[in-house]
């Protein structure tokens, strides 16, 4: 696996417009973002040789990918449908990279996109809801998916003190970081306090330490380092990736203050030749604010039991020492269902270009993603950097 | 057309159909393991520690700690009318964890690391394991 740092780059990356799109099927946005980085990859439809795509949990099919190729017109070498939850963007992109590397392709698109806020009918969203967790174990129980995270909020409260505050210092920073994001879905700035007022879902997480429901969809372009430096953008290079899988059921979990982000953190850091004092900027997979907390600590952003002081510190804010989710995240930018992850990368490229302006972390040229599926099932984590860090 | 939830019940299959039995009975079956007496929970075919698949069905002493909980103020579905309710992990004495109701407690009693023990709640024609405080 290490043979593969610095072998591949994304060269394009293209987010559609999120929020509410009542103009579009999960289809019409994948489309709109293929279209999207391939331009901003200075390609061609005709170009791609492999689509990777994730599948609709609106309009599910048996053949996603080679759905989504058809109606690009375009016959690929090779299609392929992930199914690892949010965790799907790093297990796409560390297949991309080994696609290209082993020469089965000359380029990769990964394009994932759903329309979850206006797609969805009420039933189908209610047994959505209702699907998560083991059908004769969990599911009799009635737990919200809120409530699947609270437990894991809980445990790091008993364990570590930490404080519902803290929690909420979390979705302040998101917010606060989507508000100098022209298309987030939610820009408005919130205080500690609004957090601790909004509506107790379970306890103790409130109404805002819960993400959004959102339509929208992005996608990478990759190839291979070599083809990258023709391409007009910066080339972005993949220096590690890692994955970490404990378990599918939270009852299930060994641990609930402490996850798979510790291997898939291990793994990529080791890759890449890098530690956490190397990242300048960091998307955290943030379905609830607790879970930000964790991954902090599993990949070595603060000791472990720390995190609470640590964001109440400012250390995630812009400016902060590890800025985390500069564009807002599934918190405040959006959340498509399983596309979400992929605005935490798409960002990531931007501000490595530099392309972010006011929000744009000075400097940066390494850049983190974790990202995770289910609850807490399935953690993948990538390191990108420019050039300069090869 | 929005349909009448309903609450979902378990649907025995081959390997759990023991546990759901027992559940029945009053009493909380779990699987352990010949070849290094570990305990396993969900019903499987192999040892989750050594992989042996010589796994037989014991009593479970039914008695626990809560790893974990949550009072849900917002729930989905059916289970809208029942908020505020308890869901917890419960560590049984054995070792498997199990989700799971905690009933009959005020919710200031509730903590990480309290002992429960188990009691069965019927659901149409079948019994959850639910928890109370001991």
């Amino acid at each position: 696996m290490d043979k593969l740092r610095g072998t591949t780059a994304i060269v394009g990356a293209f987010d559609t417009e999120v929020g509410k799109r009542p103009d579009a099927t999960s289809t019409h946005l994948c489309l709109e973002a293929v279209k999207g980085a391939v331009e901003d990859a200075g390609m061609k439809i005709s170009d791609v040789e492999g689509l990777i795509t994730c599948n609709s949990q609106v309009t599910p099919v048996t053949y996603h990918a080679e759905l989504i190729a058809e109606a690009l017109g375009i016959e690929p070498k090779m299609c392929l449908s992930v199914s690892t939850g949010g965790g799907t963007t790093v297990a796409t992109v560390a297949h991309a990279a080994a696609s290209i590397s082993t020469g089965m392709c000359k380029n990769v698109v990964i394009v994932k996109g759903d329309n979850l806020a206006t797609g969805f009918t009420k039933d189908q969203a209610l047994a959505s809801m209702a699907s998560v967790g083991h059908p004769q174990f969990e599911q009799p129980y009635g737990a919200p998916v809120p409530a699947f995270y609270a437990l894991i909020a809980q445990a790091h409260m008993h364990a570590y003190g930490t404080t519902s505050e803290q929690m909420a210092r979390v979705a302040v920073s998101a917010h606060y970081h989507a508000s100098l994001h022209p298309g987030a879905h939610k820009r408005e700035v919130l205080t500690v306090d609004d957090v601790l007022s909004s509506k107790m879902i379970a306890d103790p997480l409130h109404l805002y330490d819960c993400s959004l429901v959102s339509d929208g969809g992005a996608a990478l372009v990759m190839t291979s380092a070599d083809a990258a430096k023709d391409r007009p953008k910066k080339p972005i290079y993949l220096l590690g990736f890692g994955e970490g899988h404990r378990n599918e059921h939270i009852s299930q979990a060994r641990s609930f203050t402490e996850s798979g982000a510790v291997e898939s953190g291990e793994s990529a850091f080791k890759m890449s030749k890098m530690t956490p004092e190397d990242v300048d900027v960091a998307s955290l997979y943030d379905c609830f604010t607790p879970v930000v907390l964790i991954e902090l600590e599993d990949l070595g952003f603060c000791p472990k039991g720390e995190s609470g002081p640590f964001v109440e510190d400012g250390s995630i804010d812009l400016g902060g020492k590890i800025p985390v989710n500069t564009h807002g995240g599934l918190l405040s930018h959006c959340h498509p269902g399983n596309p979400g992850s992929m605005f935490h990368v798409t960002e990531l490229v931007k501000q490595l270009r530099n392309e972010c302006g006011e929000r744009q972390v000075k400097g940066a040229s390494v850049g983190l993603a974790h990202l995770q599926g289910g609850i807490l099932s399935s953690h993948g984590t990538l390191l990108l950097g420019g050039e300069e860090t090869i | 057309m929005t349909s009448s939830p309903q609450k979902p019940v378990p649907v025995p299959t081959p390997d759990t159909k023991e546990f759901w039995d027992g559940c029945s009975q009053g009493i909380l079956r779990i699987q352990k393991c010949e070849d290094c007496s570990s305990h396993v929970f969900f019903p499987t075919l192999v040892c989750q520690e050594c992989h042996s698949d010589r796994l037989t069905w014991v009593s479970s002493s039914g008695l626990g700690e809560i790893k974990t909980f949550t009072v849900v103020h917002r729930a989905v579905g059916a289970f809208a009318p029942d908020a505020p309710y308890t869901i917890a992990i419960v560590a049984l004495d054995e070792g498997p964890q199990l989700m799971t109701y905690i009933v009959d407690q005020k919710e200031s009693d509730l903590a990480i690391g309290k002992r429960v023990a188990v009691a069965f709640e019927r659901r149409l024609d079948s019994y959850l394991p639910v928890f109370k405080l001991v």
